[in-house]
């Protein structure tokens, strides 16, 4: 198979989702760019920080304020092979929310795990 | 280096204007500028019908110049640019809107834009507010 | 530290309304940088109070409270930088900075992104 000559080898692409999900179009704008990275065929990783872990908590019904179900589209991302999901721990604790209150699941980290993640990282896109 | 520079934020927020500072920086400091990339809010940044209040510097109007200068790879966001009422000619007849509003140097695409720049480039600046 | 596996954070924000800095403070590791941009600047003019009320780690105060050379001066430890315009254009004079804060030029901000690894926005 030929490959695409413009493009390098595989990079790491990690996504630090920081903002909680309908106030502000954050949320929606980190997961669009993950998808995309992921059809590219990208290592991905996924990081819910912050207000972020808000993303995740079960029971959103924003169809009350027309908006669309964000925590939905998290069911798919195994069908985009985008397996390498994060969750900040204290950003968690801090607000009171434990791992089977989430939607998905994810693996549950602490900050040096992020650093980590970081500095494995080609590109680190942090919305 | 070739670098891409991503902007999040409306002209209207000094980030916006940082990375307009930088992308300048850059190309003076020799480097190549792989990509612009407007996202979100960043789009109004490409904005063509936006008019700067007197005597305030007119970052929208720098950019277009800076762009049309160096010939700069520009791309607003679609899906954020016709959200904003950023919409080029071919948009404005599809959609049977009353004109266009896309600045001149900049096209609309979408965020397989940003992840190939992500490849292609060797460093990604994020601007936001 | 290998220097090329280090990287750049970018902190735009006061540490006073957004939780910007604290969470970069909480990740960036000894060999990064991190550049205050914009309302980024105010935070070691306020680095004290920001400590005190648990709004950021004291690596951004540690000059004043520490005797001898800043850690943070090497290549061990974090350098803080911040963007000399925004300095100036508010009224934050270079005497007003701990030590260890060192005002640059947007041409070093450049620089900067080329020599780290990556860089990391935080706002």
């Amino acid at each position: 198979m030929m490959e695409n000559s413009a493009l390098p080898t595989r990079k790491v692409l990690t996504f630090i989702s920081r903002r909680a999900p309908y106030g502000q179009g954050g949320a929606k704008a980190m997961l669009d760019m993950v998808l995309s990275a992921a059809v590219f065929d990208q290592q991905v990783n996924y990081v819910f920080m912050d207000d972020g872990v808000q993303q995740l908590r079960r029971g959103q019904e924003p169809a009350a304020i027309d908006a669309k179900n964000l925590s939905a589209a998290f069911s798919a991302l195994p069908l985009y092979d985008v397996s390498n999901i994060f969750v900040d721990a204290e950003s968690l604790q801090l607000r009171g929310l434990t791992p089977d209150q989430l939607v998905i699941d994810t693996q549950v980290c602490d900050a040096d795990k992020i650093a980590e993640l970081i500095r494995q990282s080609d590109v680190v896109f942090n919305l | 280096m070739k670098l891409t520079v991503v902007i999040y934020s409306a002209p209207s927020s000094q980030s916006a204007w940082s990375a307009y500072q930088f992308t300048r920086t850059a190309l003076e400091a020799g480097h190549e500028i792989y990509r612009l990339f407007f996202y979100g809010d960043g789009v109004l940044n490409s904005s063509a019908l936006s008019v700067a209040p007197q005597g305030e510097f007119d970052l929208i109007r720098a950019w277009q110049t800076l762009i049309a200068e160096h010939e700069l790879d520009a791309i607003s966001c679609v899906s954020s640019a016709l959200k904003r009422g950023i919409i080029d000619t071919q948009e404005a007849a599809r959609y049977e809107r009353a004109g266009a509003s896309l600045a001149a140097g900049t096209t609309l695409s979408g965020l397989g834009q940003l992840v190939d720049a992500a490849l292609a480039s060797d460093r990604v600046v994020s601007f936001g507010a | 530290m290998n220097p090329t596996l280090s990287t750049l954070h970018t902190v735009n924000k006061s540490a006073f309304g957004s939780d910007a800095l604290a969470s970069c403070l909480r990740v960036a590791r000894s060999g990064d940088a991190i550049l205050l941009l914009e309302d980024g600047v105010y935070n070691p003019v306020d680095a004290a109070a920001l400590v005190g009320a648990g709004l950021a780690r004291d690596i951004l105060a540690e000059n004043q409270s520490r005797a001898g050379p800043a850690p943070t001066g090497g290549s061990e430890g974090i350098r803080i930088y911040a963007l000399r315009e925004d300095l100036q254009a508010r009224g934050i004079a270079a005497e007003q900075l701990p030590a260890h804060v060192e005002p640059i030029a947007y041409k070093d901000f450049v620089a900067l992104v080329c020599t780290h690894r990556r860089t990391v926005s935080w706002f």
